[in-house]
């Protein structure tokens, strides 16, 4: 089933927290809404969930207008930040609550807990008070407990900010996993950009309350529209372009060889050695930069280094380099 | 002759410290607790005495207990009854008048907010006679004396249940009860009665604690037929026979011991079964409770 937002606003007074927005969050696929904090990210979430009234515009589930609906009636399941388990219910009472307030028999209810946990690879932990949970097992709870209700779309936001960056990377993947296995439009709040890549087939970037671009992750990041399209989802060059401009990324540059053509000669200011690449921060032609080098032996401030750009990037691959009017 | 190396000047300077250190801990930790326990000490053995004068308390009898029994004993069971009757309201108020205060944004919370802490500063002569005025019908009777101790003591019912209102973000997991379809009254009763019932039974604990050890606004609104042991410790103590007072108090004492040690033991019980947030709740409580019977010390 498919959710839509059609010319979606959002103003506190004369404070425009959402601008006209148009998505589709297809079934089966998880959408990333990717921006800096106050672009309007959870605001939109917390319209598809019916916890915040849209100022103008609709919402659909399926062919379905939600937009006056409240959440408890509006079906989604909704995965917080902090994870909101319950502290005073264990693990199997927390994934039974949206059957409990359907009225569902105990038996059945702990049929469908064993299921869902079962799912997300919690079995044998149905009597386990929640607040001996890791972060991971936590969220998986929160999932199942989302899931329990039959959600005809699951809602995350930042599902893993809270954990370590060790933690992360490892979640990242498992829940990678069971989002695939699940088959639910889901829509995913982040600011991290490796998050939204490694769990996305799409990503909406948001800026200023804006959908600035759409796309599957690898077009976001290769095609931007926009400069702030470009910095949203890392660092950026700007190539000078006749028609407007264009840009690259740090790893598109190469250390020009002698005779080769340059595009630009960078200042080192600063550089960073990452074990398979250094990563070398400057200025060239009015622009910081950074540049993802790998045979470079000298980059001491103040080094000039003439880059150019990768060939597959410049010639195999010209969309790789669309052209962004002004 | 003795030599004077620097390094054993050193070393006694150090030890000097040391012992210096030790008396001073000993007399902040034990100096404070002795003040309490000196009077309770001497109270008992004169409580157990034949003859109290000028001499000390001497002899051993049970005869002044007899006596205090005697003349406290309805006034005792009265305390006790109007004590968790007060308690009980008390906690059936505080609990909805918490969950209504901590709402975010109420206009009406805000404003009701600060005049909850209003009887615990107003004076007792000014709520009793405040009382008898309001009510005069209701004078020389246990309701107005329940409606006092209700009045004088619902912020402390209600302060344990607030902070843990606040500390466990009862707004999120409404919320959370919320996207997963509870209606209100759902929400309300299994989400956050459960989380509060421990903070509203410490605090109901501490109303019983504070009532019964009461004697400011009892002295304006007993009578004879509903007196309580406030009134009863005060008359012991004038009628000038300082060991059935002194028997009196230690029968106070054991009305109050078991519901102290009960409040210190939910309190300790939340901190080991929790641990993390809910430590900091029943810390709160705990430090509510405790601030509580201090100021009724």
């Amino acid at each position: 089933m498919d959710i839509k937002l059609l010319g979606v606003t959002k103003s506190y007074g004369s404070n425009a927290v959402l601008v006209s927005t148009d998505l589709i969050f297809k079934a089966g696929e998880v959408t990333s809404l990717l921006g800096p904090s106050g672009s309007g990210k959870t605001t939109l979430l917390n319209i598809i969930a019916g916890l915040t009234q849209p100022s103008s515009g609709r919402v659909f589930i399926g062919d379905k207008d939600v937009t006056a609906l409240p959440v408890e009636e509006r079906k989604v399941g909704y995965v917080f930040q902090s994870h909101a388990l319950f502290p005073h219910l264990n693990v199997a009472s927390n994934v039974e609550f949206s059957l409990r307030v359907q009225g569902i028999s105990k038996q059945l209810r702990r049929q469908k807990a064993q299921e869902l946990l079962k799912l997300v690879d919690l079995t044998g932990f149905e009597d386990r008070p929640v607040d001996t949970l890791s972060g991971g097992q936590r969220q998986r709870v929160a999932i199942a407990r989302a899931l329990a209700a039959e959600p005809s779309i699951l809602l995350l936001d930042e599902p893993l900010s809270a954990l370590d960056p060790e933690l992360r990377s490892r979640i990242r993947m498992d829940l990678k996993l069971l989002l695939d296995r699940l088959g639910l439009p889901t829509v995913l709040v982040t600011h991290d950009r490796e998050d939204a890549f490694a769990l996305s087939h799409r990503i909406a970037l948001l800026h200023q309350g804006s959908v600035i671009q759409q796309g599957t992750p690898e077009e976001v990041y290769r095609q931007p529209v926009s400069e702030a399209a470009a910095r949203l989802l890392g660092p950026a060059i700007t190539l000078p372009h006749t028609s407007g401009y264009s840009f690259c990324r740090p790893e598109d540059l190469l250390l020009a060889k002698p005779g080769d053509p340059v595009l630009f000669e960078m200042v080192v200011e600063r550089a960073i050695f990452h074990g398979a690449y250094w990563r070398v921060s400057g200025h060239a032609q009015g622009q910081q930069m950074q540049a993802d080098l790998v045979d470079v032996s000298d980059v001491s401030p103040g080094k000039r280094l003439p880059l150019k750009l990768k060939a597959s990037q410049a010639q195999s691959n010209p969309s790789r380099l669309a052209v962004c009017t002004a | 002759m003795s030599t004077t190396t620097p390094q054993s000047t050193s070393q006694a300077k150090r030890s000097a410290l040391s012992w210096a250190t030790s008396a001073i801990e000993v007399i902040v930790s034990w100096g404070p607790a002795l003040l309490i326990v000196a009077p309770l000490f001497l109270l008992t053995l004169g409580a157990f005495s034949e003859t109290w004068d000028s001499q000390g308390p001497r002899g051993f009898t049970l005869n002044a207990f007899s006596q205090a029994w005697s003349v406290s004993a309805k006034s005792a069971v009265f305390s006790l009854w109007i004590a968790a009757t007060a308690a009980l309201i008390s906690m059936s108020l505080a609990i909805p008048a918490a969950y209504l205060l901590n709402q975010e944004g109420s206009v009406i919370a805000r404003v009701l907010r600060p005049l909850c802490s209003l009887p615990v500063v107003l004076p007792s002569l000014m709520l009793a006679m405040g009382l008898i005025l309001a009510l005069p019908a209701l004078q020389g009777g246990w309701e107005l004396l329940l409606i006092a101790f209700v009045a004088q003591c619902l912020p402390f019912a209600i302060w344990p249940i607030a902070t843990s209102l606040q500390l466990l973000d009862v707004g999120l997991l409404e919320t959370a009860g919320r996207t997963l379809g509870a209606s209100p009254t759902q929400r309300f009763f299994w989400l956050v009665l459960p989380n509060i019932i421990r903070p509203a039974a410490v605090g109901g604990l501490t109303v019983f604690v504070l009532v019964l050890a009461e004697s400011s606004t009892s002295f304006f609104l007993a009578s004879g037929e509903y007196q309580p042991f406030g009134i009863t410790l005060y008359n012991a103590f004038q009628d000038l026979d300082i060991r059935v007072a002194a028997a009196t108090t230690l029968i106070l004492i054991a009305m109050l011991t078991p519901a102290v040690i009960t409040l210190e033991v939910w309190s300790a019980r939340s901190v080991r079964r929790k641990g993390g947030l809910n430590s900091e709740l029943s810390t709160h409580s705990g430090a509510s409770a405790s601030a509580a019977t201090q100021s009724m010390a």
